[in-house]
């Protein structure tokens, strides 16, 4: 009887083991015997170009080129959507099962830092090399004077918008709202004859997530209206319920509920069907950053040449996003100068200015910048909007911001909120994020 | 009284369940409640902060507002379910020629993933290119496309109207299976006592169907009270608020504004509340075994 005790003992202690081992993430799995007998080393990389066309195989291609190079690298990718990035990192951070580099963006630069869970980078590229780079793109990937991530492209906002139809229109790019706004107008129409607008001037995106909240937050901020500022005596504060935002906030919703300038279903709309309208001549102008051209051309290569582009209109003042997208090296990393220097190789002239033609992304360096094939009218206006990008508030709970506008626009939008209701409760939610920060 | 050495192999027999409900169930709950009095990061950040959670989901009325909106979604929901899921067992339990067919049609919204069900219904909802426009348009009752998912007076009831499709088949084949256990020596005794159809349906169906009413009643109610998928990918809780249920603000809580201390403790109201309708129903219609 105690043989069989014992026996029962030592087969669920079998089992657990063989369970637990299956469970469990292989340690060995990063370093490995290449074909040639030589030390492989395997990096694994989280990155939101591979859920993106053209960009994940043109991303993978790149990796490719690298691994021919270097033999004793092997590069694995994770895609991880966008709208799913931050949330993934969290996951993968808590169950401590992070790749060596992941997509970063100053949005979640501050929140990944507070985790400890990104390395910082000027040690492992070098000061000089870093100063290969904008110096603004440079503060903007870094917190606390430590590099985040490796600014890899940006995607500074601007107005796209058809060259085509502007010209027999006989319209101009436009400069501020007004101009936006006769365009957008005279876009619009019925070009079959059914009696029934088939044609749109703008392709506004109106989606409660951080993908609608940034386009709004630089229409707001040409307006004069900074969400999130410091005050004199260095407190956060917000303008959400000035005139000016108010302003802000009704002329964004009457393109929509007044002047029917965009298509319906505003709240439904988000970059990928945005994007979609665009390619199949449904709309005639958008806010995005310039790796919507590639987007967009993919989808309809009739379009190469003609989608221009502009700085963001202003009430006020012209006003852009950076739009940086780059790679964070893990903390936990064991490979961390591997992963810095198939990096360094991704950012390397040829290869950025490859990108940009493919995806539309503008280069981080220099000299990168200073290439003709930025001058042409799809990319003036982006390479002109950096110069009116905006930083990234530095506030810990800064997504906050995203959901409150965009709850507010898409009350006005849905629900025929008033401006001042809209945006009473905008700044009561924005002072209590802030007092709960303090 | 069981032996000491009978007592210990039933120990052993029950053993994977236990661990695996400690390690799947209690461990989560616990780690979940025990979140939620600290502010934190999960990873360097631990601040305790007690109550604070708790105190500030009740400091204003928006945590309410957004479990009186599910209980709303929940209430039409479940409404559906039972009347198509009823009205459908009760059909596919007569023996109709080709009645497998049906029952093996009639359950394909339930097979679909939430997320394909979810994104079907967008396109179908779609003001430009949806079905639905294209065909009330065709047949002259509105002439304009309609932004179902975009209004919020039409957003609620569309996010119903895809929850009640997606979970009517597990409440019609509860309740099949529910009705092909009736003896039909009960309708017999009862139709020899003169009871009409009717009549038999309330005096013997009804009360035999009790036990799995009860039991789909609560598992429809609690599942569909905390459903997050498809009203996600619907609306995202959108326009404005029109659909933005408890989970949905639990999920924005954690995963948007990495605040993970206050949408445990929201959490952990929302296991209460879900509590407390499973015991009102068994207080309400018994413990279905009655």
């Amino acid at each position: 009887m105690k043989v069989r005790k014992v026996g029962s003992l030592v087969s669920l202690v079998l089992a657990s083991s063989l369970v637990l081992a299956a469970c469990g993430k292989s340690e060995s799995g990063n370093n490995a015997d290449s074909k040639d007998g030589a030390k492989q080393t395997t990096i694994r990389i989280m990155s939101v170009s591979q859920t993106e066309n053209p960009d994940g195989p043109a991303e993978k291609e790149m990796a490719e080129r690298y691994m021919k190079l270097h033999p004793e690298v092997k590069i694995e990718f994770i895609g991880v959507p966008m709208n799913d990035l931050y949330k993934k990192i969290t996951a993968m951070a808590t169950s401590g099962d992070l790749p060596d580099a992941f997509t970063m963006t100053p949005q979640f630069a501050r929140t990944a830092h507070g985790m400890g869970i990104t390395a910082d980078l000027k040690p492992l590229l070098g000061e000089d090399y870093i100063k290969e780079f904008y110096p603004n793109i440079i503060e903007e990937s870094s917190v606390e004077g430590k590099l985040q991530f490796l600014p890899w492209n940006a995607a500074p906002m601007a107005l796209v918008y058809r060259g085509d139809w502007f010209e027999q229109e006989g319209l101009k790019a436009p400069e501020n709202w007004d101009d936006f706004l006769e365009a957008a107008k005279k876009l619009t129409k019925d070009t079959d004859g059914d009696g029934k607008t088939d044609q749109w001037g703008f392709g506004m995106i109106g989606t409660r997530n951080g993908s609608g909240a940034d386009r709004f937050i630089v229409i707001l901020r040409s307006f004069g209206v900074e969400e999130l500022r410091k005050d004199e005596s260095g407190n956060w504060v917000s303008d959400l319920d000035t005139p000016e935002a108010k302003e802000a906030f009704q002329f964004f919703v009457d393109l929509n509920n007044k002047h029917g300038v965009v298509p319906p279903g505003v709240t439904e709309t988000g970059f990928p069907e945005a994007a979609s309208l665009m390619a199949t001549g449904k709309v005639g102008m958008m806010l995005t950053g310039p790796n919507a051209l590639g987007n967009i051309v993919s989808q309809n290569p009739d379009l190469k040449g003609k989608l221009h582009s502009v700085p963001v209109p202003m009430k006020v003042k012209h006003t852009a996003t950076f739009g940086l997208l780059g790679y964070s090296i893990a903390e936990s990393s064991k490979n961390k100068e591997a992963v810095a220097d198939y990096l360094k190789f991704m950012v390397e002239d040829e290869n950025a200015l490859a990108w940009n033609q493919l995806s539309g992304r503008l280069p981080t360096k220099i000299e990168v910048g200073k290439q003709q094939q930025l001058t042409t009218p799809e990319y003036a206006g982006f390479v002109k909007a950096l110069e009116y990008s905006f930083t990234i508030p530095a506030f810990d709970q800064y997504s906050q911001f995203q959901d409150i506008v965009a709850e507010a626009y898409q009350s006005m939008i849905a629900a025929n909120q008033s401006v001042d209701a809209a945006t009473r409760r905008a700044a009561e939610r924005a002072n209590e994020v802030i007092q709960a920060n303090k | 009284m069981l032996s000491s050495k009978s007592g210990m192999r039933g120990l052993w027999f029950i053993m994977p369940a236990v661990v695996t409900l400690l390690l799947l169930i209690t461990y989560p709950l616990i780690y979940g409640a025990y979140i939620s009095f600290f502010d934190t990061n999960l990873i360097t950040k631990w601040n305790f902060v007690g109550l604070k959670h708790y105190v500030n989901i009740f400091s204003n009325t928006e945590f309410v507002e957004r479990i009186l909106l599910t209980l709303h979604y929940t209430f039409w929901v479940v409404v559906g379910h039972f009347v198509i899921g009823t009205g459908l067992a009760l059909i596919l339990n007569m023996k109709l020629k080709g009645i497998t067919v049906f029952r093996v049609i009639l359950i394909l919204p339930w097979l679909f993933p939430e997320v394909v069900v979810g994104l079907l219904w967008k396109w179908l909802f779609n003001p430009l290119y949806g079905l639905f426009n294209a065909v009330l348009m065709k047949v002259g009752l509105i002439d304009d496309p309609v932004s179902w998912l975009g209004d919020e007076k039409t957003a609620f009831a569309a996010v119903i109207v895809v929850s009640i499709w997606k979970g009517f088949p597990m409440v019609m084949m509860l309740l099949l299976a529910g009705l092909q256990s009736i003896p039909e020596d009960i309708y017999e005794a009862a139709r020899i006592d003169g009871c009409t159809r009717s009549a038999a349906f309330r005096y013997v169906t009804l009360p035999a169907l009790m036990p799995v009413m009860v039991v789909t009643l609560i598992l429809d109610t609690v599942w569909w009270f905390k459903h997050f998928t498809m009203i996600w990918i619907l609306t995202q809780g959108g326009p404005g608020n029109a659909t933005n249920v408890v989970s949905i603000d639990i999920f924005k809580q954690a995963f948007e504004f990495f605040n993970f201390g206050k949408a445990s403790a929201m959490a952990i109201l929302v296991f209460f509340v879900c509590w407390l309708m499973g015991y009102g129903y068994r207080r309400l219609f018994g413990n279905g075994d009655d």
